[in-house]
């Protein structure tokens, strides 16, 4: 089934009376249960990527459907919807508001959640079973400063999931951790895809963490230079594809 | 979502109490200022119109003395019981009529002194004033007409002078023995003319003559059997006045004559007058107040920019960030015009105990309702400008922010 659908996409800024084009005609296509890592240098374009696909941004031209929705339509508060029901981060800095606990950071979502609200105690519920299943049951009530750094990405991790999402992001996931930490932030998010069929997408500079992944796209200059998939589908189709 | 929002608000609030404490002093110091103020105006004319309509519907007051009449006639001037019964006598629809005046003397019994306020009046004045005696009885008509040394005292007089069973007991008044008749029952407050009736000493109004003269200031008090034209009854009493001090046609009245209905009225102006100008010189200070707000919500959300992003990453559209810093901007006011509004009643409370006779606080409804609207309308609207700048953020440079 395929997720994400990216015909063209462009994304351009006004930088000092300069057009700079941070993306350039980007075509993707990710089915569900993919993992798979954007790759390229600092400039190349992959953050901008992810802000698109992650519904933070609008292209200024091209075409992004997500599940079905046409993104690319869409106002800020519509966007807001869709990040809050289909998109879940995980950010390099964690992004935890620092003077909540992880149980209040991990419900967050689901306090701005409109379509099918929950009640209170609903949230909490299913904050405290995301939480179990990232490993941290016993730290529900820590506030973030008082977790190490892997607990701190597992509660971002946990949160990312509260809400179901279509697709989770993953940028430079590792990034802030020691090589150990890297390790079970990795597995964990290995895990998820492998055995839960997330939809996970790896923004990385780290050519470890790519490997890991079924698929590299990588870019440069806000062009996509390879996939791996459209690679191996050139080469193999799998069976039944048309 | 709205329960979520307030919490949310409060515990911001209470990360900066120190901080929030200072922003919101404009707002407190405002409100504590309405709500003082108010409180003692109020008060005042409270006891005032409650006095007054604790009267009864039909009243009347004679003042001697006339401001626009000449310096011979207000020196002269004085209502006296030959007055109260000159309008009893003329007057149809008059119910009775009794003279007082203000004395101030000390009573001593063995060697005890309390200063009493002495009020001299007709046997008319229990049903007249609506106070009667608690124990004993009040003089007679014979006993005014005999000038007797009798008196009631006021309970918080008989009480100073440790009297438990007052009645038979002498006082020395004037430098002579009265004898106690009577204990009045309790009624806080002060009379028409300032006196507070539980400290009086009621005197018959002609014993009080034989020591001293009727001061200007003194004044009728007349209860009025029908209200339905007290245009006309002041009329007939100004006449019968005019008469019983035998002023001339062409000459000017050397009393005044004010009904109750006037008296409410003017105290009603002079509070409503003293009210709004405080309430304008507050103004000054609740929008000082919201300028603080404004400034510290500024400061939050320039603070705060990586939060706003983190919630916009997750889903939080701009009204809900924007909606997020207004609620915190107005509890902020709302806070400030709680703490104000109770600052203020105990500095109402503290004043009124300070100043000796001075009628207690009276705070009403409208005041703290306006003070709480006020307060947290300031918040909303100083919170406006931070809370849209909030709202306007760009997710990804908000995330970015260091």
């Amino acid at each position: 089934m395929t997720l994400v659908v990216a015909r063209a996409l462009t994304k351009t800024y006004r930088m000092g009376g300069e057009t700079v084009r941070a993306l350039d005609g980007v075509d993707l296509t990710i089915d569900k249960g993919e993992l798979i890592a954007i790759v390229g240098t600092s400039g190349s374009g992959k953050s901008t990527l992810m802000n698109l696909l992650g519904c933070l941004d609008t292209p200024t031209s091209g075409i992004y459907h997500l599940a079905g929705i046409s993104v690319d339509q869409l106002d800020d508060e519509q966007l807001a919807e869709v990040r809050n029901r289909h998109i879940g981060f995980v950010f390099q800095s964690f992004h935890l508001l620092a003077r909540q606990s992880a149980l209040d950071n991990v419900v967050l979502p689901l306090v701005y959640r409109r379509t099918e609200p929950l009640a209170p105690e609903e949230r909490r519920r299913r904050a405290r079973a995301v939480l179990d299943k990232v490993g941290l049951g016993d730290r529900m009530q820590h506030r973030p400063t008082e977790l190490s750094g892997g607990q701190r990405q597992r509660v971002a991790i946990a949160r990312a999931l509260i809400n179901d999402p279509t697709l989770l992001f993953a940028d430079e996931p590792t990034g802030n951790l020691d090589s150990k930490t890297s390790e079970e932030i990795l597995a964990l998010l290995v895990a998820l895809n492998r055995e839960h069929g997330r939809t996970i997408v790896i923004v990385t500079h780290e050519p470890d963490v790519a490997r890991r992944c079924d698929r590299v796209v990588q870019l440069k200059d806000g062009r996509v230079l390879h996939d791996s998939r459209a690679e191996r589908t050139a080469v193999a189709p799998p069976p039944g594809a048309p | 979502m709205w329960r979520e929002t307030v919490v949310l608000a409060l515990a911001s609030i209470g990360q900066n109490r120190l901080r929030a404490f200072l922003t919101t002093l404009g707002i407190i110091f405002g409100v504590m200022a309405v709500i003082a103020v108010v409180a003692i105006v109020q008060g005042v004319f409270y006891v005032y119109t409650s006095q007054l309509e604790g009267l009864g519907a039909g009243f009347m007051f004679v003042v001697s003395g006339n401001p626009q009449a000449t310096e011979k006639i207000r020196q002269s001037s004085y209502v006296t019981a030959e007055d109260a019964l000159a309008v009893e006598r003329d007057v149809d629809d008059v119910l009775a009529v009794t003279p007082y005046f203000f004395d101030q003397r000390k009573l001593q019994l063995r060697g005890q002194t309390a200063d009493a306020v002495i009020m001299p009046t007709t046997e008319r004045y229990p049903e007249i004033q609506n106070h009667f005696v608690e124990e004993g009885r009040f003089f007679t008509a014979l006993e005014l007409r005999t000038r007797a040394r009798v008196v009631v005292l006021g309970p918080d007089l008989a009480q100073k002078l440790g009297l438990s069973r007052a009645v038979g007991e002498k006082v020395r008044l004037y430098g002579v023995p009265f004898t106690v008749i009577g204990v009045m029952e309790e009624k806080n407050g002060i009379n028409a003319l300032g006196q507070q009736f539980d400290q009086a000493a009621v005197i018959p109004h002609s014993t009080a003559l034989l020591f001293s003269s009727p001061m200007r200031g003194g004044m009728l008090l007349i209860k009025l059997d029908n209200v339905d034209d007290v245009d006309r009854l002041k009329e007939e009493v100004r006449r019968a006045l005019r008469r019983s001090h035998r002023i001339s046609v062409g000459e000017a009245d050397d009393f005044q004559i004010v009904t109750q209905s006037e008296i409410i009225e003017s105290v009603g102006k002079i509070t409503g007058i003293a009210t709004w100008v405080v309430m304008a010189i507050v103004g000054v200070a609740l929008l000082v107040g919201g300028i603080g707000i404004m400034n510290i919500m500024l400061v939050s959300v320039t603070e705060r920019t990586r939060e706003i992003g983190i919630r916009m990453a997750v889903g939080a559209r701009r009204q809900d960030i924007l909606a997020q810093f207004l609620v915190e901007a107005s509890l902020l006011g709302l806070i400030g015009g709680v703490i104000g509004i109770g600052i203020g009643y105990a500095v109402s409370w503290l004043v009124t105990a300070v100043v000796p006779e001075f009628p207690p606080p009276h705070v009403p409804m409208w005041a703290i309702v306006l003070a709480f609207v006020f307060s947290a309308s300031i918040g909303l609207i100083f919170g406006m400008y931070p809370a849209a700048r909030a709202a306007r953020l760009d997710p990804i440079e908000a995330l970015r922010y260091e």
